[in-house]
């Protein structure tokens, strides 16, 4: 019963990784370096590959990795690494302990799984993110980590910092608390709320029909080099393995395993009592697979004969899909016969009924109607205070840049020593739902801090240094006088022009001996301090105008004073 | 009572007047204002100190006391932004010495207030030096105190060690002021509030000053080592920043600006709030009236 220890193995990988991501995630006092959070989150499969596509030089290789370990051992990502899958893991070893829930063998849900991964990538492939932020684990995970963890963590940290006050123990420090927007606060609890009655319910059934990295990591299991299977001659259907899987993949009436649905976590090794199962090499039967899933009977009558003919190319034998195995998404047929190509080969269709031109007009309203989740919605808008185009991050080149690579994960909010960057719901449009921008009601940008850039998995915020920081543009100050204290209450005030970095707001002479702000928009940083302290309510008298694109501002120049002797006479 | 107030005052003030005339009476009759000038901060305060008479005169054995310097902005001591570390834990030594029990130290920052705490150096000074650093950053250490001589002021939330300690030591850093003109002791003071938007929204002079009759300080000492001559009270750069080598330690706040806008180069009648303090009976504002103990090192 050797096998039977790869659970154990997997329960500690696993703990492992979900004990360090959810560290990153929660670390209320900053214990932990910021250069270790790329280390952990490096095999992250979204971002990894949202990195390394757009900026191969990285060397951000953790998702091929993973792509290499599925090709060997199954979806190990799924059972071990995604913190996600550990999470539901819990959820449903919690529930065990109030009954005693058995799984059964569920039909798979190809069509829907692989749909939502073909339209993933469409939708990607059009600059939204739309779907890659709503569906991608470690976002899922890591917005549940920062409102559900961090968020009463920081509230107990500061009730515990005041206790220990009145004993005069001046020990812990409190941390900064900001209530993030409704929108995005309700969105978390909607998509923990169904990831937690799916676990409850049908175990790991999330990462067998939604999760897109499931679906595209199926894909590699098929071709894994050991496939779990069951061994025919020892097994007497006991029936104790399918009730343990999680995934609802196995058959014990046929006494087969769906390794593609398999996430390899083991327990079936753990519960069978009678060596009835192999880790086998699954090499040989490599070639088995393909015609399995390949022959499409009747598809092309319901179908048109443009499409006719590019099924028929899928057909042969040549098809790049055979070919060592590596799937080569046929681009140069188009997206539409891609998502043929893609349906007939690994959507099993023989199941569906035949009334698939039904199917495939929704299927193709969909993918359309989410493509425009990426085009429709990116302008800039600046004429309505409460509608302001956001201000994205340091770093993130500009709004269309960041919305194309974040996967609103949070790591950057949850460090983020001024709690400036928050989450968003839709300001940046549907492409960029959830993603985090400068919120100047919650603090402001400190002019010296990258610290998100050091922390963000996918590159959508840059790495940059104290120098370069200083001179990003990511908006540009804006003054109304009529709203300012000075001339409304002619009474000094001041606070913008004292919390300015680079003096871009300063005080000038105004009526009588007041002094009133000027603003030098060449020097603006857009970090947002003068924006936050503004006393005037509820619109700002000084605020932030996004730049669409950041640009580079100029350093401020500053006359050195001159020396006085130092040991001449009091003033007074 | 006023009647008494009156005699003590005239009193004073004509000891004053004759001890700016006569060297040796001075020496009798008590100080108001040391200035020092042309050493290291903890070098001058140990001048001033014992020309006060030593810390002992105003911290008591088993007195808690705290210190509260300008630790509002994330920039490095040169920058000058901040109250130089120096002094700080120089006088924490000297209240550590005079018997103080308990020494703290905090600031109600304007950056992030780790960031401010690490990047001034008084964190690491003051906690070399003996004393509790304490965040100001605990909303629910400030507590509502009415203000008796507030208009506009009535009521600020005020941190309570503030409330608690029996010394209060107000340690600014003498800087330029966008609005303030310049900030110096009674400036200081609002980093012991929490809600310091309410004052730049209700006449910030007006509200500078009536906080200021609150609680007088114990003793304030203003650093004026590097000084921030322009582009206050945050700063751009070292360029803003002149080396006046100088220190004023008082227990008069109103007496303490008057004299270190004069240092800074103001006229003290432009600061706004160093008059209405004046007139809501503060401080002394005609310096010439005062006993100044001058000392060039």
């Amino acid at each position: 019963m050797q096998l039977a220890k790869l659970k154990k193995i997997r329960v500690f990988i696993s703990l492992v990784f979900l004990l360090f991501t959810t560290l990153l995630f929660i670390d209320l006092h900053s214990f932990i370096p910021l250069e270790y959070y790329n280390k952990v989150l490096y095999l992250q499969f979204i971002p990894s590959i949202l990195k390394f596509i757009f900026n191969p030089v990285s060397l951000s290789l953790g998702f091929a990795f993973i792509l290499l370990l599925t090709l060997i051992l199954g979806r190990v990502y799924c059972s071990s690494i995604c913190p996600l899958g550990t999470l539901q893991d819990m959820v449903i070893r919690i529930r065990r302990r109030f009954k005693n829930q058995k799984f059964d063998y569920s039909k798979p849900h190809s069509a829907l799984h692989y749909g939502i991964l073909v339209i993933t990538i469409i939708t990607l492939l059009s600059g939204s993110l739309f779907l890659v932020d709503l569906l991608d684990p470690l976002g899922i995970f890591g917005r549940f980590a920062v409102d559900f963890i961090r968020l009463p963590l920081a509230l107990g940290n500061n009730l515990l910092s005041l206790i220990f006050v009145q004993f005069g123990w001046y020990i812990l420090p409190p941390v900064k608390v900001v209530f993030q927007s409704l929108g995005a606060f309700i969105s978390v609890i909607v998509s923990m709320i169904v990831v937690i009655w799916m676990s409850v319910k049908h175990g790991r059934l999330f990462c067998n029909t939604i999760c897109p990295i499931g679906s595209l990591l199926a894909l590699f299991a098929r071709f894994s080099l050991f496939k779990i299977e069951i061994n025919q001659s020892k097994c007497e259907q006991c029936g104790l393995c399918e009730q343990a899987c999680k995934s609802g993949c196995i058959d014990n009436a046929l006494l087969k395993v769906d390794f593609d649905r398999c996430i390899s976590c083991f327990n079936c090794f753990e519960v069978c009592n009678l060596d009835g199962f192999q880790y086998k090499c699954a090499y040989n039967d490599f070639r088995n697979v393909i015609p399995a899933n390949a022959g499409i009977p009747n598809q092309s009558d319901s179908l048109d004969n443009n499409t006719h003919n590019k099924l028929e190319f899928k057909r042969n034998p040549l098809t790049p899909f055979e070919k060592g195995g590596i799937f080569i998404p046929p681009f140069s047929k188009g997206v539409r016969g891609f998502l043929l190509n893609f349906r007939e080969q690994f959507l099993n269709f023989k199941s569906i009924p035949t009334d698939n031109r039904k199917r495939t007009f929704l299927f193709e309203i969909g993918c359309a109607a989410l493509t425009f989740t990426g085009i429709a919605t990116l302008k800039n808008n600046n004429s309505k205070w409460n509608n302001r185009t956001p201000v994205a991050p340091p770093g993130s080149v500009g709004i269309e840049h960041f919305t194309e690579r974040c996967t609103a994960c949070q790591t950057c909010v949850s460090i983020c020593p001024n709690q400036v960057l928050q989450p968003t719901f839709l300001d940046y449009g549907w492409r960029g739902i959830l993603q985090p921008k400068l919120d100047f009601n919650a603090g402001y940008c400190h002019y010296e801090c990258f610290d998100c850039s050091l922390v963000c998995p996918t590159g959508a915020i840059q790495p940059m240094n104290k120098e370069k920081k200083r001179l990003i543009q990511t908006g540009v100050v804006e003054f109304e006088i009529k709203k300012c204290i000075v001339e409304t209450n002619k009474t000094e005030c001041g606070a913008c022009a004292e919390h300015c970095p680079t003096k871009a707001c300063s005080m000038d002479n105004y009526k009588g001996k007041l002094k009133i702000p000027v603003i030098n928009k060449e020097i603006c940083v857009g970090c947002g301090a003068c924006e936050y302290i503004c006393p005037v309510k509820p619109d700002k008298a000084i605020y932030v105008v996004s730049n669409f694109v950041h640009k580079v501002s100029k350093l401020p120049a500053n006359k050195k004073i001159e020396k006085k002797p130092v040991m001449e006479d009091f003033p007074f | 009572m006023k009647r008494r107030d009156f005699i003590y005052t005239s009193i004073t003030a004509a000891g004053a007047v004759f001890a700016s005339n006569n060297l040796l009476a001075a020496d009798n009759s008590k100080i108001d204002l040391v200035a020092v000038k042309g050493a290291m901060p903890d070098v001058m305060l140990d001048k001033a100190m014992e020309t006060l008479g030593g810390m002992k005169n105003f911290v008591k054995k088993g007195q808690t006391v705290v210190i509260k310097p300008n630790i509002g902005w994330d920039v490095a001591p040169e920058r000058a932004g901040n109250t130089n570390p120096k002094l700080v834990s120089q006088i924490i030594r000297h209240c550590l010495a005079a018997g103080a029990k308990k020494v703290f130290i905090f600031d109600n920052t304007c950056d992030n207030w780790q960031k401010c705490y690490s990047t001034s150096g008084i964190e690491r000074a003051a906690k070399d030096a003996g004393a509790t650093v304490v965040s100001g950053a605990n909303e629910g250490m400030y507590h509502n105190v009415s203000i008796a001589k507030g208009k506009k002021l009535t009521t600020a939330k005020v941190h309570e060690l503030i409330l608690q300690s029996d010394v209060f030591i107000n340690v600014p850093v003498l800087k330029n002021h966008g609005s303030a003109r310049v900030t110096a002791t009674m400036k200081n003071l609002m980093g012991i509030v929490w809600d310091r938007r309410f004052w730049h929204k209700n006449d910030l002079h007006q509200c500078i000053a009536e906080f200021a009759s609150y609680r007088k300080p114990t003793l304030n000492i203003i650093d004026a080592y590097n000084v921030m001559v322009k582009n206050g009270p945050r700063g751009v750069s070292t360029d803003d920043v002149a080396e006046y080598k100088s220190l004023i330690v008082s227990t008069d706040m109103v007496a303490a600006d008057t004299a270190a806008s004069k240092l800074i180069g103001l006229n003290p009648d432009d600061v706004q709030y160093i008059g209405i303090a004046a007139s809501l009976n503060v401080g002394r504002k005609n310096l010439e009236q005062l006993n100044i103990k001058r000392i060039k090192m």
